[in-house]
């Protein structure tokens, strides 16, 4: 699971952007902040592999920010300003990534699993980054979750749209509820979940189960 | 020659009329002294040819050097025999022979007053002398001459100067005068600016065409260029005629009272007399004030110009852009989730591009936007067309309110550039003129010249670049038409945008 931390002072885009690399199967957003110093802030408490950072921002330029935090985070920069110059400053400060913010979603998706797997896309040119992207166009589950079994995600599936007792579990599967419990229990370990509901809200966001 | 002064006629008029008093009361009184004798008649008759004679001459004659001397040298002798015949020193006539010298003072001076008023009182004096009569008798008659003459010539020095400060006011009136003139054809100017100021239609380069039309009309055969002090040095703002290479170069500055605007350059065929030059630095004066105005307005409005694109940029790259972005990211979010529609997931692609689009052009805006504005068109094409110099002449005269794009201006140049380029070099024509009206998105320039002119269907020898042209033409969306008929003469016409 990637964790990924934004920093963008449009809070329409910010929550746009939160909303759509969460709903990735294997990143997560553990932050989103308005400012390059909230974002330096922000990693201390909640460590992120992959920070998106925006350049113009209230209290200090984007890329000065990248700079400063050095190895604590890998950066990619998505910005209005989308130029040569800037691009150079960005890779200057240690940047991984730089896109427009017109940038598609399944793009920006590759981007942060390519850069989060220790890529450096900001010095390649435009035909080797999307050749390197190619190679991460697909979602890296985490080991646990693509090790659940047919039988789990059936179950994760029922949890998602709402049977969760486990005799109405053990009824629709046509198994004993010592069962229900023993796959419930793999279920709880392979995804780190303690309860049944966050087990649903998990198997939702990795894509094995849709809500009703 | 100066017209007879008045003082002249009446004078002449005066001693006219003095000289047949001065007969009649003579001829009475000798009548009445020595009776009608022969000699007496003799004197009355010599008397009265010599006043009728005065009299009757035109004046034309007594403003000639030798009419004046032989008229009054004449007279002299005239009443000098009626003066013998009638009693020498004490003869009546001796008042009668007063008016040559008094003629000849009132018309050739003093001096040839006193060489007739001399004469005169000479022969009186041998008259006296042959007649054995005392010297003594004809004393007082002889200072009664030198008196007169000097009254008459005191008076007429005096009138002479009155005559001569009279002319030189009346000169001094008519320098006031044209001065006056002048002045109020400046200030007529200075109104119209003004005026145009208030309408918001000053422009640069239309009032340095203006006074520059203004200022060689008053100057036959001169050319002139005029030039605006710009942030990165002069701008050409208009030239007109063609410098004569033997003439004389002026650099006048256009200044205002603390600031140096501007340049006008002028080549004269003749040097420039004093007055002249004066005249043309009182017209560029208006043009100096309203150079700084324009300066002061433009530097005004070139920073509202400024701020509002920065605002505008600050707007769209703050606000409109990354809204459309976050839009996208939740069309490509939906697009994910209902993959497995496979209508609806087309249709949210086909969005979704055009999204993209959309946040690329107000990334491309916004980079145009935080870009200060070049300079205008009419600047580039003088500063483009400032090496074809010689025969024939290139006129500029552009109405240019906002100029062009500035992803638009460049190609915009380079088309103008090359029909100039093509009248100057194979057109042979008398001049070629670029005219037109630009108001940036839309706009209309032509360049016309009366020269050869050629076969816009056959490509002649030296316009390949007409093909260029439409090309370039094409490229920015505007349109080109070549009209040239064999020995009338081309016009090229480019015209963009919807008025």
């Amino acid at each position: 699971m990637i964790r990924v931390m934004i920093a963008d002072d449009h809070k329409l885009f910010a929550e746009g952007l939160s909303r759509a690399l969460d709903s990735l199967p294997d990143a997560r957003v553990v932050g989103v902040v308005e400012s390059g110093p909230e974002l330096s802030t922000a990693l201390s408490g909640q460590p992120a592999e992959v920070s998106i950072v925006d350049i113009e921002m209230p209290g200090g330029d984007g890329i000065d920010t990248i700079s400063e935090l050095g190895n604590r985070t890998k950066a990619i920069v998505v910005s209005m300003h989308a130029s040569d110059d800037q691009r150079a400053r960005a890779a200057d400060a240690g940047a991984k990534g730089f896109f427009s913010k017109a940038v598609p979603l399944d793009t920006l998706a590759a981007a942060v699993r390519a850069v989060a797997s220790g890529r450096d896309l900001i010095q390649l040119q435009d035909h080797e980054r999307d050749e390197v992207l190619a190679e991460y166009s697909e979602a890296q589950l985490d080991p646990g979750a693509a090790s659940l079994t047919e039988r789990e995600k059936e179950i994760l599936r029922l949890l998602a749209v709402g049977v969760s007792a486990t005799d109405e579990l053990a009824d629709r599967l046509y198994i004993s509820q010592k069962t229900v419990k023993n796959h419930l229990a793999s279920i709880f370990q392979k995804l780190a979940v303690s309860d049944r509901t966050q087990a649903a809200i998990e198997a939702i966001r990795l894509g094995i189960a849709k809500p009703t | 020659m100066t017209a007879p002064a008045s003082w002249e006629q009446r004078v002449h008029r005066s001693v006219v009329i003095g000289q047949f008093v001065a007969l009649t009361v003579a001829i009475i009184s000798d009548l009445v002294t020595n009776g009608p004798s022969e000699e007496s008649l003799v004197a009355a008759a010599i008397g009265s040819v010599y006043a009728i004679g005065s009299a009757a001459l035109p004046e034309a004659w007594y403003r000639r050097r030798l009419g004046v001397e032989s008229i009054t040298l004449a007279g002299a002798f005239l009443t000098i025999i009626a003066i013998t015949l009638t009693g020498g020193a004490s003869s009546p006539y001796l008042l009668l022979s007063m008016g040559p010298p008094i003629f000849a003072t009132v018309y050739g001076g003093l001096r040839v007053g006193l060489t007739t008023g001399l004469l005169s009182a000479g022969l009186l004096a041998l008259v006296t002398l042959s007649s054995d009569e005392p010297i003594l008798d004809a004393v007082p008659a002889m200072a009664l001459y030198l008196v007169f003459i000097l009254l008459v010539g005191v008076i007429r020095k005096l009138l002479e100067d009155i005559h001569q400060q009279n002319v030189n006011l009346v000169a001094e009136k008519e320098t006031a005068t044209q001065r006056l003139e002048a002045l109020e054809e400046i200030h007529a100017v200075l109104l119209k600016l003004s005026e145009d100021v208030s309408a918001g239609r000053l422009n640069a380069v239309e009032v340095g065409a203006e006074t520059l039309d203004t200022i060689l009309t008053r100057i036959p055969g001169a050319a002139g260029k005029l030039a605006i002090r710009g942030d990165e040095g002069l701008v050409m703002l208009a030239a007109r005629g063609v410098p004569d290479p033997e003439g004389e170069t002026y650099q006048i500055p256009i200044t205002t009272a603390d600031s140096n605007v501007g340049m006008m350059e002028l080549v004269t065929p003749d040097p420039l007399p004093d007055s002249d030059r004066k005249e043309v630095e009182d017209y560029l004066q208006p043009l100096g004030i309203a150079f700084a105005n324009l300066q002061l307005l433009q530097d005004i409005a070139g920073s509202a110009v400024a701020e509002e694109r920065l605002r505008l940029a600050r707007e769209m790259h703050d606000e409109i852009g990354p809204s459309l972005a976050s839009l996208g990211l939740s069309l490509d979010l939906t697009a994910m989730q209902q993959a497995d529609n496979p209508e609806l997931t087309a249709d949210l692609k086909v969005l979704r591009s055009n999204v993209t689009k959309l946040v690329e052009d107000v990334r491309a805006k916004v980079a145009d936007l935080r870009t200060a504005p070049g300079p205008t068109f009419t600047a580039r094409l003088l500063q483009s067309t400032s090496g074809m110099e010689g025969e024939p002449p290139i006129v500029i005269d552009l109405d240019e309110r906002r100029p062009p794009r500035s992803a638009f201006i460049g190609d915009l140049t380079s088309v103008v550039t090359e029909a100039v380029r093509n009248s100057h070099q194979h057109s042979h024509a008398s001049k070629v003129l670029v005219s037109g009206r630009i108001q940036r998105d839309w706009g209309t320039v032509q360049v016309v010249d009366d020269g050869v002119g050629f076969d816009p269907t056959i490509v002649p020898h030296g316009h390949f670049g007409l093909l260029g042209m439409r090309e370039r033409a094409e490229k920015i969306g505007a349109t080109i038409d070549f009209n040239s008929k064999s020995g009338v003469g081309t016009v090229v016409t480019l015209e963009w945008g919807n008025r």
